[in-house]
């Protein structure tokens, strides 16, 4: 079965741009442009293996967004696709089984990793 | 004062003491004079005695013999003969004179003797012997008069030899006071001689006296810890010859003695070998009546230079880091659209993705002769070339990001010596570097202290120090690669609060200009697109900021270059508070 994938990101060109990759990759990819709009899809019943979540959002932040999708979607696993540099995986996010090697730092010379990761979280 | 009136008194007590002896010997004197008239009267009296003894003899002679008539005659000459004989007169019982004689002159003392002489026919005749004892007086008085002036000489001569006794004792007292006090001031000079000295020498700066001629008169510990001559060396010469390096003072000094005006140069620079390279230099003229001079101070402010160049680096940094943080983000994301977007061009026009030819055969495209079209139009170079630039530019803002990135570090102990054995196995296998140079051709000589001890530092962030130090290492020997071997040396030593790391190349070495500027935020001697000019500057600030350790660089044009790191055993503060006084 097809694994599908939420990529939640503010700039669109970088959430189209990885949604390509993914989709090259053999993924099933849906973008939402804010952390609303990724609890709405939710809510509206559609269901996501993984999430590609990025921090710095308009509205709900990504940490936020993570917690909610969570306790709605308590199967989903997360990647963290972010441009703060000094951005740590806080303590609560860590127990939902979020470790460094799913921490992607912006910006990514090769997507290559992010496909790989979506593998090993997928069984 | 005081001396004088002890002087005064002496005189009188010699005076008194004069009298007193003229006493004392007057009375003795007389006592001895008593004394021999005494002896001198019974020795007379024991000689009249004799006389008449022997006069009684001769009489009763005389008087047996019945020769009356020349009786008178022989008592005359018996009292000429006798000395001293006032009267002799020889008185028969009858009281007829047999013999008489008598002295013209009156006695002045006279002694009389009387002895009855018995003869034949119970005869009797009594013999009246009179001495005259005066000569005793005159004598005596004769003595007195050869005495007197004998004692007044003996007196005086006691006198004077006990006042000049007195007088010298108390001279020598007045002297010793003197000396007393002529000491007390010297051992008060001495102390405060002793004290100025301390004073001088305790002062951290360097204190140098010259007279009015320039002539170096005093020069204090300081002076001597610097140019490391001792005084005997250098007191007497002059300013300008003591101290070479310092010889372009002279006018200044001069002028400074001459109008009596303090001089003040606040940046004295002097490139000789073991001289302070900054100085702040003082000019005191001495003012007080009778010396005319000055006294030199010289400060070394290097240290107080060099921070404030630090500094003024710092600040640099932190301003670039600053922007970088505000920066970064914004940057990240269109670089971040930038790069995947063409790593997306370059797999869509690929032949290998089978999506790309399934859409291919739909559009009735052949991908492989679009492949060679782009490739011969150079679009795949276009897009490499952006995929590149993009990734320097993301370079870039991670390297101004180090700047920002001060409260996320970690600290903990590390083994130096095993970081630079990671750092050169990170070097070696360095994508980079293998491109540009082939990192095996260069010998790396490991000379590490077997009993370094650990150092806290942030393990991740040393690591990059080093590791861009090794590359520039690496970078500096290819560009000058000369078909010799090439070395990086890479040491270890432990110092006394610290250890040191050295990392030393044999490549080109650099100049003076490009050596003090190598710490400097986008200065770089690499061409542009290939070193971003924050790698050392990215260093310095982790090394000597986070750290509060020091790193600095030797280096020469063809001598190589060395860069040597210093990181704190214990660091006093893990944290950047912005105070650089206490970095010591």
């Amino acid at each position: 079965m097809t694994i599908r994938i939420l990529i939640v990101d503010d700039e669109s060109l970088i959430a189209s741009s990885l949604k390509v990759f993914l989709e090259d990759e053999g993924f099933l990819v849906a973008v939402a442009g804010s952390g609303e709009e990724a609890l709405e899809l939710i809510k509206r019943e559609v269901e996501f293996d993984v999430c590609v979540m990025d921090m710095r959002l308009p509205g709900l932040d990504g940490n936020a967004t993570i917690r909610q999708l969570h306790d709605m979607s308590p199967q989903m696993r997360f990647i963290i696709h972010t441009g703060s540099i000094d951005y740590r995986v806080p303590a609560d996010l860590q127990n939902l089984g979020i470790r460094a090697d799913h921490l992607f730092h912006k910006p990514l010379i090769d997507m290559k990793p992010i496909a790989d990761a979506i593998r090993s979280l997928t069984p | 004062m005081k001396s004088r009136n002890g002087i005064n008194y002496s005189a009188r007590n010699t005076w008194l003491g004069l009298v007193l002896i003229m006493l004392i010997l007057t009375v003795s004197t007389f006592a001895v004079l008593q004394q021999q008239e005494k002896r001198l009267l019974e020795n007379a009296m024991s000689n009249a005695n004799d006389d008449i003894r022997f006069i009684k003899l001769l009489l009763t002679d005389a008087l047996q013999q019945q020769n009356f008539e020349h009786l008178n005659a022989l008592v005359h000459s018996w009292g000429q003969m006798i000395s001293y004989t006032q009267e002799l007169k020889v008185t028969a019982a009858n009281g007829f004179v047999l013999g008489h004689f008598q002295r013209d002159q009156q006695a002045v003392r006279p002694y009389t003797l009387q002895v009855s002489i018995k003869y034949a026919y119970n005869g009797l005749a009594t013999v009246t012997f009179t001495k005259d004892l005066g000569a005793i007086d005159a004598s005596i008085n004769r003595l007195r008069w050869q005495l007197f002036p004998g004692l007044l000489l003996i007196g005086l001569v006691f006198w004077r030899m006990s006042w000049l006794g007195l007088q010298r004792k108390y001279k020598a007292q007045a002297l010793d006071q003197t000396n007393r006090r002529l000491r007390e001031t010297a051992d008060q000079l001495e102390t405060t001689r002793a004290y100025l000295r301390n004073v001088f020498d305790s002062m951290p700066s360097t204190l140098i006296g010259v007279d009015a001629k320039g002539k170096v008169s005093m020069w204090n510990m300081g002076a001597e810890k610097l140019f490391g001559l001792t005084p005997a060396q250098v007191i007497g010469k002059a300013f300008s010859q003591a101290i070479p390096a310092y010889a372009a003072l002279m006018p200044k000094l001069m002028d400074a003695i001459n109008t009596g005006t303090p001089t003040l140069i606040e940046r004295h620079v002097s490139h000789e070998v073991g001289k302070p390279l900054f100085s702040e230099i003082m000019i005191y003229p001495l003012h007080a009546v009778g010396t005319r001079g000055a006294v030199v101070r010289i400060d070394d402010i290097t240290q107080r230079i060099q921070i404030e160049q630090m500094m003024v680096q710092s600040e640099k940094m932190l301003t670039v880091g600053g922007l970088a943080a505000g920066m970064a983000h914004e940057i990240n994301n269109p670089l971040s659209g930038i790069l995947q977007s063409t790593q997306n061009i370059l797999r869509r026009v690929s032949p290998d993705l089978p999506e790309n030819q399934v859409v291919a055969h739909e559009l009735g495209l052949d991908l492989e002769a679009m492949k060679g079209f782009l490739a011969r139009r150079g679009v795949l170079d276009f897009l490499e070339g952006i995929r590149e630039a993009a990734q320097r530019a993301g370079r870039i803002v991670s390297d101004m990001l180090a700047f920002s990135r001060r409260s996320t570090s970690e600290f903990s102990q590390v083994s130096i010596n095993e970081l630079l054995d990671t750092v050169v196995r990170i070097a070696s296998n360095d994508y980079d570097l293998k491109k540009t140079y082939d990192f095996k051709k260069i010998k790396i000589v490991k000379e590490y202290d077997p009993t370094l001890p650990v150092v806290l530092c942030d393990r991740v962030e040393i690591e990059q120090v080093l590791l861009n130090l090794i590359k520039n290492a690496t970078y500096a020997m290819s560009e000058a690669d000369i078909g010799k071997e090439q070395f990086i040396y890479l040491r270890s030593t432990r110092e006394a609060d610290s250890i040191r790391i050295e990392i030393e190349d044999t490549g080109p070495g650099m100049d003076e200009k490009t050596k003090r500027r190598v710490f400097e935020p986008f200065f770089t001697t690499k061409p542009i697109g290939v070193g971003t000019g924050l790698g050392l500057s990215v260093s310095y600030y982790i090394i000597s900021e986070q750290h509060k350790g020091t790193i600095s660089v030797d280096s020469a044009p063809y001598k190589g270059a060395r860069f040597t790191i210093r990181l704190p055993v214990a660091p006093t503060s893990q944290r950047d508070d912005h105070t650089y006084t206490d970095r010591r």
